[in-house]
């Protein structure tokens, strides 16, 4: 008899018998819990860009009375901005960093969608080779190159004075090397697309413009943005080219050479509305364009 | 007008893998034929080589009479449906099947015209158009040549390579046959049976046949060292031709005053465009889609779009590529029977991918069946139904597959017969005849017989199989009966159930485990040798050692095992 019962299989019944939670009670909590988390998180960091924006409006006399919450001596005008664009040379920063971030986009954008579409279509010798190549490279920071880069700029005379197509050249240079995320999206466009078209009377230039940049307006509109920005709100590579000659600087350079001991007093307000006006154009274009840049990201990334 | 020629066509990728072998076929105008195969045998390649999608590593492809090897697709004239429909899908319905007339410029002309006559004179333009065209011969035919002596060092490096490889295989084989030979004698010596499947013998068997295939790939590497020459002369000589044919019309424009006729290269008009399209959708059925966009259709429909964007564009030659097998079983078989109008209607050249040989035998006018890069046979479909020239295309085609035996070809003066299973089948009429023109001898063969051509009888004889029913599949109008021979070996049989009698009578005449006899004419009966070739109609040229093993197989390598796998394995282990 026991022997009997120690052959019997055993049999596994699925457990339900433990108490089962209420899902709408549970995610309420959870959710509370996450909202004031991310409140505070928010609070923190929103903090720094919210006193840029009250001090930009502070006129000069109240510089140093009260904070901008404590409701007295603070006062409000638009004084800063004023004297920022007649008696500063911030305009011209401002034109400088505009023309070079322009041109960037323009180029950049070409540059890396045609390194795109050609490394996602085309086979030749040394491809792979090229793109571990640019992988590495890439891996570098970029600025290791600032000295000898700014030595042969120097030599071509494209530097203080002259910086505008000087970082025009440097930003565009290294273009190629940003071809991930849209050789990325274009490996998820079918071959059969291309060869249809092809059939159809294309040659490989149209079927770059009408049948794969159509289909890719998020990656391009992602492309042109990344390529603004990046000069935009470069600081590093500015700096050194345009080392010492204001008419060359471009914003972020400028407004930080009132940062110093001597100039900070008399400038701070005005560093405060240049802040903001440089914040921007870029927020306006991001406000704009938010939809296709992440579908650009997200679509480049997940499929890549 | 449109006839399309491959001559010696071989595509070699990259990695050295030959996906076609010395592929050569003529296409008459207004043709339709199918390229059938199972999957990787190079069809596609084939077709693909012919829209310019690939490079054509030897050989000639001529659309029209013009060797078009080094040109462009879009310089083809040609029109191609792909099986996943390639639709854009940023464009409407109207936009897609428009893209190619708003792509492509037009030449129109226009008689010009002097006090109410048109003009005579030298006609300047004519002459400068010709002109450039000699000038783009003459640089097409320059590559040609330039191309001859990389081509013939190519093919001495490979045949360098193989040499080596086969001189490896050699030795090889000669190892293991010595292997083999010691094992036997062993085993005899010890008097113990040859075990089967006998390892030895297989890899001997396997080491064989690769040198066969090594020398076989030498003697074609050699055979087209030799052509080389040969067929780029004759390139060279099209050329030629042609660049004399525009040189003596140019001689004869610079003398000869013509009507003359001002010539505009213009984009297709808008209206132009509208009719065109309207009347391919028309057609097709599918006018009331034109404002959608693909994603918005169903399967049929966007293949319908896919056949209308090559419609509206006057092209030479259709090309399609496996376009129905997309759909779901039911939309294939209409859409099936739409190709077939359609192509009245459009009455051009056509190639068909297919690997469903259903579709094969009811769209081609002729069907070239491939296997392994190799075209087993080119022929009707009833050519390839009755007279298939190997195993491979008479399993390949009919279903279900034709029955094979293992049986002997008797000879007895004339007469020919064959033994199965103790039974004698005598062969007769023109298959007989053939046997005799041929001088066949006596020997042990394959024996083919159709399963719709195999007929129940009532009563033994002599010429009737004996066998046992193992299974049936009800049809509907007939039984596939799957029945045993004596030597455990399946056969199938169609029955057609009005044959059967009526009510019970019908399931207990099939019922499992019920004796039957079953009979065929002398002419149902397909004679294959041992090497697989047909003994009545053999191929003209025997390609390589043809099998129905491995149809359609790939090769997988086992994947790497993961922690978790490596354990499940070795508690399976002694298990499974």
């Amino acid at each position: 008899m026991a022997e009997e019962l120690q052959q019997q299989k055993v049999v596994y019944i699925p457990d339900n018998t433990r108490k089962k939670s209420s899902q709408k009670k549970n995610k309420r909590v959870t959710n509370i819990i996450i909202y004031v988390v991310l409140t505070l998180i928010s609070i923190i960091w929103l903090f720094p860009f919210l006193l840029i924006l009250l001090e930009s409006f502070r006129t000069y006399p109240t510089l140093n009375t009260g904070n901008p919450f404590s409701g007295s001596g603070y006062e409000w005008g638009l004084g800063n901005y004023t004297k920022l664009f007649t008696e500063t040379r911030f305009p011209t920063w401002f034109l400088n960093t505009f023309i070079i971030a322009l041109f960037v986009a323009v180029l950049q954008t070409l540059i890396v969608l045609c390194m795109s579409y050609t490394l996602s279509r085309s086979r030749f010798k040394g491809r792979k080779l090229l793109m571990n190549f640019m992988l590495v490279i890439g891996m570098f920071p970029g600025f290791l190159t600032l000295l000898v880069l700014y030595n042969i700029l120097k030599d071509i005379g494209l530097t203080q004075e002259h910086a505008v197509p000087g970082l025009i050249l440097v930003y565009v240079a290294s273009s190629g090397m940003g071809y991930h995320v849209s050789k990325g999206f274009f490996d998820t466009v079918p071959k059969a697309l291309d060869e249809a078209a092809r059939i159809d009377g294309a040659n490989r230039a149209q079927v770059l413009i009408k049948i794969i940049l159509p289909m890719a307006k998020p990656i391009v509109i992602y492309t042109i943005l990344t390529a603004f920005m990046g000069p935009w709100g470069d600081f590093i590579f500015a700096q050194y080219v345009a080392f010492g000659a204001p008419g060359g600087y471009n914003v972020a350079v400028g407004l930080y050479s009132w940062l110093t001991k001597e100039m900070i007093n008399n400038y701070y307000t005005m560093f405060c509305a240049g802040g903001v006006i440089v914040a921007l154009p870029v927020t306006l274009l991001f406000m704009f364009l938010q939809k296709y840049y992440v579908e650009g990201v997200t679509g480049g990334a997940v499929k890549g | 007008m449109a006839s399309v020629i491959l001559k010696d066509v071989k595509k070699i990728y990259d990695n050295h893998v030959v996906a076609v072998h010395d592929f050569n076929l003529e296409i008459k105008d207004k043709e339709f034929v199918v390229f059938v195969g199972p999957s990787g045998c190079g069809k596609s390649t084939t077709l693909r080589m012919v829209a310019g999608l690939e490079e054509i590593s030897e050989g000639t492809v001529s659309i029209d009479g013009e060797i078009v090897n080094d040109l462009e697709p879009k310089d083809r004239n040609i029109a191609m449906v792909f099986q996943n429909y390639a639709l854009y899908p940023h464009l409407s319905v109207f936009e897609n099947m428009a893209f190619s007339l708003r792509l492509k410029r037009y030449l129109v002309k226009e008689p010009i015209m002097e006090n109410g006559v048109q003009k005579q004179g030298i006609d300047e333009e004519a002459i400068k158009a010709n002109e450039r065209e000699i000038a783009n011969l003459k640089m097409r035919r320059d590559s040609v040549k330039l191309e001859e002596p990389r081509t013939i060092a190519r093919l001495q490096k490979e045949k360098a390579n193989d040499m080596g490889a086969l001189a490896k295989a050699e030795a090889n084989a000669a190892k293991l046959n010595a292997n083999l030979a010691a094992k036997k004698a062993q085993l005899e010596a010890q008097g113990k049976p040859l075990p089967s499947p006998f390892p030895a013998e297989e890899s001997a068997k396997k080491a064989d046949k690769r040198v066969k295939d090594l020398k076989y790939e030498i003697e074609g590497i050699d055979r087209r060292l030799g052509n080389i020459s040969a067929n780029n002369e004759k390139l060279l000589e099209d050329f030629d031709k042609r660049i004399k044919q525009f040189e003596e019309e140019n001689e004869r424009l610079k003398v000869t005053p013509v009507p003359l006729f001002k010539t505009k290269r213009v984009k297709m008009p808008e209206e132009e465009i509208y009719d065109r399209v309207l009347s391919a959708a028309k057609t097709l059925g599918i006018t009331q889609y034109l404002m959608r966009k693909p994603r918005a259709l169903s399967g049929g429909q966007r293949q319908r779009v896919a056949i209308g964007r090559a419609m509206v564009r006057d092209s030479k030659v259709f090309l399609m590529d496996e376009p129905l097998s997309n759909l779901d079983a039911k939309l294939r078989n209409q859409m099936r029977a739409e190709l077939i109008l359609l192509r009245k209607k459009i009455d051009s050249t056509f190639i068909y991918v297919t690997h469903d040989q259903t579709e094969a035998m009811t769209l081609g006018d002729r069907i070239v069946i491939m296997k392994d890069g190799y075209t087993q046979q080119i022929g009707t479909p009833q050519e390839v139904f009755d007279l298939p020239t190997n195993l491979f295309v008479a399993t390949f085609i009919g279903a279900p597959q034709m029955n094979l035996f293992d049986a002997h070809l008797n000879r007895k003066g004339k007469e020919y017969s064959v033994t199965l299973y103790g039974k004698t089948f005598p062969v007769h009429g023109w298959k007989a005849e053939e046997l005799n023109k041929r001088d066949v001898p006596e020997q042990d063969i394959t024996l083919g017989v159709r399963p719709e051509h195999m007929v129940l009888q009532k009563e033994k004889a002599t010429n009737a199989l004996d066998l046992e029913i193992l299974v049936n599949e009800m049809m509907g109008s007939e039984y596939f009966v799957h029945a045993q021979a004596p030597d455990e070996k399946q056969v199938v049989i169609r029955v057609p159930t009005i044959s059967l009698g009526e009510g019970d009578q019908v399931s207990k005449a099939v019922a499992p485990g019920t004796q039957i006899h079953v009979g065929f004419e002398g002419k149902v009966m397909h004679l294959f040798d041992k090497e697989g070739y047909n003994l009545v109609n053999p191929p003209a040229v025997k390609v390589k050692e043809t099998s129905i093993e491995g149809v359609g197989q790939v090769e997988i390598k086992p994947d790497k095992l993961g922690r978790k796998d490596k354990k499940t394995k070795k508690a399976l282990e002694g298990k499974i």
